[in-house]
């Protein structure tokens, strides 16, 4: 009995065996492909900083002033973006009242004027010298306190590694006559946010 | 007595042998050769127009909402039928840096995320090999696939992004090896 389960064993064992050498000598082809998916990226700088704000300021202006100043945006990204600004925040100060504002009729104590008799320029200036020029094109003009809160229509299109300078001009403050002493020592604080997006 | 019968028997015997012998040579007579070969069939597999293959994906620059194919011809270009198997290797899962925008979301550099966000579809003629985000390609596969000589199949991979997946993904990579086997069937 034993004896006939062990040649059984054997048997299965040589079968194995035979099946397995059977396998190995088969034809066999093999072919391989490597598979690589990127995605791209967008990122925007401001004057080459990244996530953090660019911050400008002026003091002590006055009527005749007509401040400006450039903001470099770049896509740093691999793919083309299409610029928007996605908003913008006014916050007009009246930092307390002083004698020539009140006798120029301001009696409030809690919003400036200053957004009242200043006219702002928004630009991208496409030959880079910093003023509104033939060829730029125009996002708008206007007194401060009529801006918009976002321009989503600009769709300003800018490749990967391009960039567009984008100014804003402070001008037009002197046709207000008595008006223009309300707006003394008020702060404006004008914050743009700018967003680039894959899609126009 | 009996064995002078058995022998003029046996002479008889031989005589008649001569004589049979001697009427074949001048009969007609026609002889046809046949040379029996034995060779061995051949099983060749072709995936794309070079064989090794040179056909790999590469794809660069894809965006939240993107979507494509690639495709590629498979081709038993032996003289046997095969059996065709198909499975997936060595994945890549990369996050090449960080952006400024995935830094925003709170990104690190352990590992991209593309992977669980690339949607495939995998397919031989129809028959789906794989099905879903990359993360998972290597328990795709198909094995006995029938690919008899001769015998062209398209191979495709089908590809998309979400588009509400925004920039987590940015500048990440994912891959993987496809390896075609074909053996006999």
């Amino acid at each position: 009995m034993n004896r006939k389960i062990l040649a059984g064993i054997l048997a299965i064992g040589l079968v194995a065996l035979a099946v397995g050498w059977g396998t190995y000598s088969q034809f066999s082809d093999t072919e391989t492909s490597v598979t690589t998916f990127s995605a791209g990226s967008l990122d925007l700088t401001i004057n080459d900083q990244n996530g953090v704000p660019v911050t400008f300021n002026w003091s002590n202006l006055r009527p005749g002033n007509q401040p400006h100043y450039s903001l470099t945006l770049k896509n740093i990204g691999t793919i083309t973006g299409y610029l928007d600004i996605s908003s913008i925040v006014v916050v007009s100060e009246e930092n307390g009242l002083t004698e020539p504002e009140i006798e120029a009729g301001d009696n409030s104590n809690d919003t400036g004027e200053l957004d009242d008799v200043l006219n702002i320029r928004l630009w991208l200036d496409y030959d880079h010298n910093g003023w509104w020029s033939q060829g730029d094109k125009l996002i708008w003009g206007g007194l401060v306190r009529d801006l918009p809160s976002s321009f989503t229509d600009i769709n300003e299109e800018i490749p990967a590694n391009g960039g567009v300078d984008f100014v804003v001009e402070l001008y037009d403050w002197w046709q207000h006559g008595g008006v223009d002493n309300q707006a003394q020592t008020d702060t404006l604080q004008i914050t743009f946010t700018f967003l680039l997006s894959q899609n126009p | 007595m009996i064995s002078k019968k058995i022998l003029a028997s046996l002479i008889v015997i031989g005589l008649v042998g001569l004589a049979v012998g001697w009427g074949t040579r001048s009969q007609f007579s026609d002889t046809e050769k046949s040379v029996t070969l034995f060779t061995a069939g051949s099983l060749n597999l072709k995936v794309g127009e070079s064989d090794p293959t040179s056909w790999n994906i590469v794809l660069n620059d894809l965006l939240p909402g993107c979507n494509g194919s690639v495709s590629v011809t498979i081709n038993n270009t032996g003289t046997i039928n095969g059996n065709l198997s198909i499975f997936f290797s060595d994945p890549v899962d990369e996050e090449n840096g960080l952006t400024e925008p995935e830094i925003a979301l709170g990104d690190d550099e352990t590992s991209g995320e593309l992977a669980e966000n690339l949607y495939l579809k995998i397919t031989i003629d129809g028959t789906i090999v794989y099905e879903g985000y990359a993360s998972g390609v290597l328990s795709g596969g198909i094995s006995n696939y029938p690919l008899n000589a001769g015998v062209s199949k398209t191979f495709t991979v089908e590809y998309s992004i979400d588009e509400s997946v925004g920039n987590i993904i940015q500048s990440d990579t994912v891959g993987f090896t496809i390896t075609f086997l074909l053996t006999q069937a």
